[in-house]
């Protein structure tokens, strides 16, 4: 079936879609989030709860690639669930070993300081007026910083923080040893944080 | 507005903003090949052959010209000053070669290449010069002291490592297809009632590769002929005095002697070893039979059918009863896939197939080469009792050559559709046409696959497209059966294939 149709059954409010969405990009968006959180039963969640927001989400979004409106649902719902699971096993004093590749692929991350940015409000749904403005520019701020990559570069930095790939693979994407790779990530990472710098964003 | 504070999981969310267009670019992404015109081995070389030839012209006419002026107090330079004089201009000997983006993945060291790249405009000289510089010098200037140390900058942006980047090698050596293909006189095709029937016996296998790469591994026994090169001749016995305990052929664990014939006793029964196939195998009374490959892979077949303990009411259920049965000895893991492959014998029977091998929460790499090269078939009969099993690895002494990259479906279907492609299905077959080979139809099915009979010289993967065959017979029920054949198109990139251009000249 047609992205188009699936879409359409959504905003019919035939709950087909669901299952229409499933059969086609169930493994799809499974990938996206075992890539992030590396458990099965917590990936497999993650996918349904994206059928639930996507059924929420449309109407009224129509998206224009159907694909990566899920992808990056079900990316942002894997973050919520690290980001609560890292938590409450800091709470605990445990660490599960799934923590550590996503400590690993996200840079070692800092500690979570509520900086204000709430998950939904990076999802798109925005808490209030400010906040969709401030995300309006940061959305600028991001693809503007993006279009100033060279490609290979952009690629390698999306596929390792937004698809969550590990840097063998995506040295063999874009055709340099695993070592160069991580330099170039590394490269990139120091030109997002000037660039955020640069535009009044404390880090 | 007041400016927010961001965590590195803050960017993380942020990323999430991005435009489709760029995650789209993910997925399309492939490397763009440099031109050997401006790759630095040939700008290096090119810029060699361009300063000796300067050198050589320069003394000349140096030469010349003192002679000319002052003949008589002329002094042949040596080849130290010549250089020195003529080195300067070496880069107006050499064209134009390309904007900064040609560079972008070139590697660009102090060298005469470096001397000889004539001037750029500002803006492209400085897109090189990041390109080329060290890492330190072309990421943007923020100064260690001014990041504070009390976690505000995310670590996700703060690792420091600094250097060169420098384009891969490749590595990789070259690969050669096996493009005499033989498959007993006949082709490679099964027979179907109709396309739903094939549809639903070939639903198609393409699991997600996560990197685009699969491993490719070097056969140590290409040759059907001659003594193989697997498992040394110890070593099968090893393993065969193992699998004959394991299957109970002998009431003892028998102990097994091969006198100079290197035939085996074992007991009362025996053991032959067929050096030229590299072969056990154990027979006698009709009883259970092990019969062991070089390769590793063995079989056994139970002179008495083994009889589940459970009611199984399918094939599969059955298959995986078996499966946890003989889990030692198959060494598959615990999580099995069933997978059966069914089709038409020319009396219009079915047949099926049921084969195990290791299952993966989603299709994946591993799932793939289990499903090829590290599988069991289990032989089922009417009522679901197991007659025999057929576990077929890798050649335990295959070597694995490397990971390389892989093309996709859509690619692989293109290259089929341009005549690039393997098959044991004849064109003709008697006066019919059974294809068209240069007007190849839309394929019925497609899936990855592994060649691993025991010509190849490389275990490497390939599209395995099925194409319905203009041919049908009759059964004796007078129903038409249609057949369908199976085209190959190798998966690895054809950069790193050497013989890819046989492929239109090898046909059945």
């Amino acid at each position: 079936m047609e992205d188009e149709d699936i879409i359409e059954m959504y905003f019919s409010r035939d709950s087909r879609a669901i299952s229409e969405t499933e059969t086609k990009y169930g493994k799809y968006c499974y990938q996206v989030a075992y890539n992030i959180l590396r458990v099965h039963e917590d990936s497999e969640e993650c996918v349904n709860d994206t059928y639930m927001r996507t059924w929420n989400s449309i109407p009224p979004t129509r998206p224009s690639c159907f694909k990566l409106f899920l992808a990056k649902i079900t990316r942002n719902l894997s973050l919520d669930r690290y980001r609560r699971k890292k938590a409450q096993k800091r709470g605990s004093g445990e660490v599960g070993s799934e923590a550590e590749y996503m400590d690993e692929i996200l840079g070692e991350m800092n500690e979570m300081k509520d900086a204000g940015f709430s998950p939904d409000s990076m999802a798109g749904e925005f808490s209030s007026v400010e906040d969709e403005v401030l995300a309006g520019e940061l959305r600028e701020i991001i693809n503007s910083f993006l279009s100033e990559l060279t490609s290979r570069d952009r690629v390698a930095f999306l596929m390792r923080y937004f698809w969550g790939k590990k840097t063998d693979e995506i040295a063999a994407k874009i055709g340099v040893k695993e070592e160069n790779a991580r330099k170039i990530l590394f490269r990139t990472r120091q030109k997002l944080k000037v660039r955020l710098e640069k535009e009044g964003y404390s880090l | 507005m007041k400016k927010k504070s961001l965590s590195g999981l803050d960017i993380l969310y942020l990323l999430s903003l991005t435009d489709d267009k760029y995650l789209a670019e993910c997925e399309n992404y492939t490397k763009e090949k440099v031109p050997f015109y401006r790759r630095r081995e040939f700008i290096t070389a090119f810029s060699a052959a361009a300063c000796f030839a300067l050198i050589i012209t320069a003394a000349y006419y140096t030469r010349t010209g003192m002679k000319n002026s002052c003949n008589e107090c002329y002094v042949e330079p040596s080849r130290a000053e010549t250089m020195a004089d003529t080195g300067n201009d070496i880069s107006e000997a050499v064209p134009e070669t390309g904007s900064a983006d040609d560079y972008e993945d070139i590697e660009i060291k102090e060298s005469a290449a470096e001397e000889a790249v004539p001037e750029a405009p500002a803006a492209e000289t400085e897109a090189m010069a990041e390109e080329a510089a060290p890492v330190e010098e072309a990421a943007p200037s923020v100064p260690a002291e001014t990041v504070p140390s009390d976690n505000t900058v995310p670590e996700f942006l703060s690792e420091p490592e600094v250097a060169e980047v420098t384009e891969a090698e490749p590595e990789l050596p070259a690969l050669t297809m096996n493009t005499e293909l033989d498959y007993g006189g006949g082709f490679e095709g099964t027979m179907y009632l109709s396309d739903e029937e094939f549809l639903d016996c070939n639903p198609g296998y393409l699991p997600e590769i996560d990197g685009g790469t699969l491993p490719v591994y070097k056969n140590p026994h290409p040759n059907k002929a001659g003594v193989p090169g697997g498992l040394t001749f110890d070593e099968m016995t090893a393993k065969f005095t193992g699998l004959c305990g394991y299957f109970n052929v002998d009431d003892s664990k028998p102990t097994l002697i091969y006198d100079e014939n290197n035939t085996l006793s074992l007991g009362e029964d025996y053991v032959t070893y067929i050096q030229s196939e590299g072969y056990f195998t154990h027979s006698q009374s009709g009883e259970t039979v092990v019969s062991l490959s070089a390769t590793g892979s063995w079989s056994v077949f139970f002179g008495e059918a083994v009889t589940p303990a459970q009611d199984c009411t399918t094939p599969e259920e059955a298959a995986l009863y078996f499966a946890d049965m003989y889990g030692d000895v198959l060494s598959l893991g615990d999580e099995i896939k069933v997978e059966v492959r069914s089709d038409r014998n020319i009396h219009g029977e079915i047949n099926s197939s049921y084969y195990i091998y290791r299952k993966s929460a989603v299709p994946d790499k591993d799932e793939l080469l289990s499903r090829e090269l590290d599988f069991a078939e289990l032989y089922l009969d009417e009522n679901l009792s197991l007659t025999g099993i057929r576990r077929t690895v890798m050649p335990e002494k295959a070597e694995k050559v490397g990971d390389y990259p892989i093309i996709s479906a859509d690619e692989a279907l293109d290259m089929l559709k341009s005549g690039a492609f393997l098959t044991t299905v004849p064109d003709t077959l008697g006066e019919s046409m059974m294809y068209d080979r240069d007007n190849i139809t839309s394929p019925m099915s497609v899936e990855l696959c592994y060649r691993s009979e025991a010509p190849q010289e490389y275990f490497m993967p390939y599209y395995r497209f099925k194409i319905k065959l203009n041919r049908s017979i009759t059964t004796d029920d007078g129903e038409s059966l249609t057949s369908y054949g199976a085209f190959y198109v190798p998966a690895v990139r054809q950069e790193y294939i050497e013989n890819f251009g046989e492929m239109r000249l090898y046909f059945n």
